[in-house]
């Protein structure tokens, strides 16, 4: 917070009524829906619901019993989900976002059609995911483009992608990285609009390459932005849920963590997976998380400054 | 006038591999479009079930109709009784409301922490950057709970959730907009008689206007298509996008009119896309977000 205008005067009414009546709602929502939230949430983990008709509970650790043994029972599904959680965080951070970094290099370096290409890029983030989603299944399933191109190559498709344990995941993560190209553009645009050109200038005439440029010149000058990019992303490892609800509702070895306790929510988790579960499940994966954001944000290095 | 981009030949190769590359993809994105105008002007729902059976969705209708736009509009009635123009009223209520109180609220909490000294100030920011860093999981029941004590589901009041501004990467964003505005500013206003809220409300939010409208636009458009929470909090009043998802999900059992729910697809794209290509250049180029610190 260095380099900040800061209004030093030893007493102002004036002052603090504006500061009182700038920052009092947002404390006392986030009050109520950040603390008061996650306390309870932190205490439902170590209720057991005696489902008596009455909402009664018992307090004990059987939510987190139940949710450790599944960790050491490869039958169970929670593997799965982690497995899941991981694959679409690398999917995310080793590929969607260098990707990314990279069309949007091309595109600030002013490619030809790049207005164009920049739209286009980012329709699929702009449009309802209900809407693109549908298009890409009707694409992909009975009766699409891609039934009709293979067969007249003579090959024979898989008569689902999507409800097919064998295609399903695969599915998803095609439709997440072509989809999701554009999701960082205004944050990865902006950040390389605001480079100085000089700086830009004096790597041409020291006959820096397009690859050179962006790993050398660009990425350390966005490097602010980049790094937090990442670190969000680490952050999501289980509390992202994807569009998993609009394929297959995670139902075809396509589920995660996240979307678990969002079926959970629903109502839709299955027998003897209750709320209190749910929370447990959430407080082990929140422990777990932890490390790899800090490991994350240590790698990166972040610094308001640098 | 525009100025010619001086590129060496090695240059010119990389960008002609990309711009292939690129081109394909664009393409790609745009068949999208194209595969959903030929399914919403199919002559009829059983020419939709004829042509899945036969492989021919992605061809173009020999009974070619723009009727089901106006199907469309009956179409979608859920169990509810919202029709298609109330979930389009429901979308419009829910992603003006949520993003006037979130951006207004988020810009006035960041501007106080970025340019006030006060007791707690400290605290606030670095609540905020923990919040960010710390990703809660599972917290989803205990919100749904909290919700219904308040009883704020299923009902308008639900805006009030978007008053917890403090946290999310448009903190950084205001933080780097409000950082970036010399404090000269409020100084001389300060010496002109003005008072803190003339300051905030005449000088500095004016200024930070055109980026707000930017966040406003993205952020409008990231409410219009919400469908998860939608389906979760705000089931009996869906929102457009929620409304398609659970048409589409009715007529897997149920069997409907395909081409005028495409139709209807169709229609819900186009406020998004049109806001967006109006205002395409400011949202590409004015947000600039700095890095966590802490």
């Amino acid at each position: 917070m260095e380099n900040t205008n800061i209004v030093k005067k030893k007493i102002d009414v004036g002052q603090t009524i504006f500061i009182i009546a700038m920052l009092i709602i947002p404390i006392i929502s986030f009050l109520f829906f950040y603390v008061y939230i996650n306390i309870n949430s932190f205490l439902m983990a170590f209720q057991i619901p005696l489902y008596d008709g009455l909402g009664g509970v018992r307090w004990g650790f059987d939510n987190f019993e139940k949710i450790i043994s599944q960790f050491f029972n490869t039958e169970e599904d929670l593997l799965l989900y982690i497995r899941n959680g991981v694959i679409f965080y690398c999917q995310d951070t080793f590929i969607s976002m260098p990707l990314s970094l990279i069309i949007c290099y091309f595109i600030y370096k002013k490619i030809a059609c790049f207005k164009a290409f920049r739209v286009i890029i980012y329709l699929p983030i702009i449009i309802p995911g209900t809407v693109f989603v549908t298009l890409y299944k009707t694409m992909i399933e009975a009766g699409g483009p891609y039934q009709m191109l293979c067969g007249k190559f003579g090959v024979e498709p898989p008569t689902t992608f999507i409800f097919n344990e064998q295609y399903a995941l695969k599915t998803i993560l095609i439709y997440v990285i072509y989809s999701g190209l554009g999701g960082r553009f205004i944050l990865f645009g902006g950040a390389m609009n605001a480079i100085e050109p000089s700086i830009i200038e004096a790597a041409k005439l020291d006959g820096a390459g397009p690859f050179r440029e962006l790993i050398s010149i660009i990425l350390p000058c966005i490097w602010p932005t980049f790094a937090t990019m990442v670190l969000l992303s680490s952050t999501g490892l289980f509390t992202a849920s994807g569009p998993l609800l609009l394929f297959d509702k995670g139902d075809y070895g396509t589920c995660t963590i996240s979307y678990w306790i969002y079926k959970v929510t629903t109502g839709d988790g299955g027998a003897g997976e209750s709320y209190e579960l749910a929370a447990a499940t959430g407080m082990i994966f929140t422990i777990l998380t932890l490390p790899i954001v800090f490991i994350t944000k240590s790698l990166t290095k972040i610094t308001e400054d640098n | 006038m525009r100025q010619k981009i001086k590129r060496t030949k090695g240059e010119r190769i990389i960008f002609s591999i990309v711009f292939v590359i690129l081109a394909i993809y664009v393409t790609f994105i745009l068949y999208h479009f194209y595969l959903l105008l030929q399914l919403a002007t199919k002559g009829s729902a059983v020419e939709y079930d004829q042509a899945v059976l036969t492989d021919t969705l992605g061809t173009w209708s020999k009974n070619f109709t723009l009727k089901n736009f106006i199907y469309a509009f009956d179409a979608f009635t859920d169990d509810y009784g919202n029709t298609f123009l109330g979930m389009t009223f429901n979308s419009v209520w829910f992603a003006i409301g949520s993003q006037t109180i979130f951006l207004f609220l988020q810009s006035s909490a960041t501007y106080v922490v970025c340019k006030y000294k006060f007791k707690g100030r400290m605290l606030i920011y670095n609540l905020i950057l923990l919040r960010m860093l710390i990703p809660i999981v599972g917290t989803l029941p205990a919100t749904y709970r909290a919700y219904d004590m308040l009883g704020i589901l299923n009902s308008p009041l639900i805006l009030v959730t978007a008053t917890d501004v403090l946290g999310g990467s448009g903190f950084l964003i205001f933080y780097s907009f409000y950082k970036a505005i010399s404090w000269e500013y409020a100084e001389s206003a300060f010496i002109d008689g003005a008072n803190h809220f003339d300051v905030y409300l005449k000088i500095m939010f004016p200024m930070t206007l055109p980026s707000i409208s930017v966040l406003f636009i993205s952020g409008f458009i990231g409410h219009w298509n919400e469908y998860m929470n939608i389906s979760l909090f705000l089931p009996e009043l869906p929102t457009l996008s929620y409304g398609l998802y659970m048409y589409e999900q009715n007529m897997q059992y149920a069997g409907g009119n395909m081409p005028a729910y495409f139709a209807g697809v169709f229609i819900a794209a186009i406020p998004p896309i049109t806001l967006f290509i109006i205002f395409q250049n400011s949202i590409m180029q004015k947000i600039h977000m700095g890095g966590l610190k802490g």
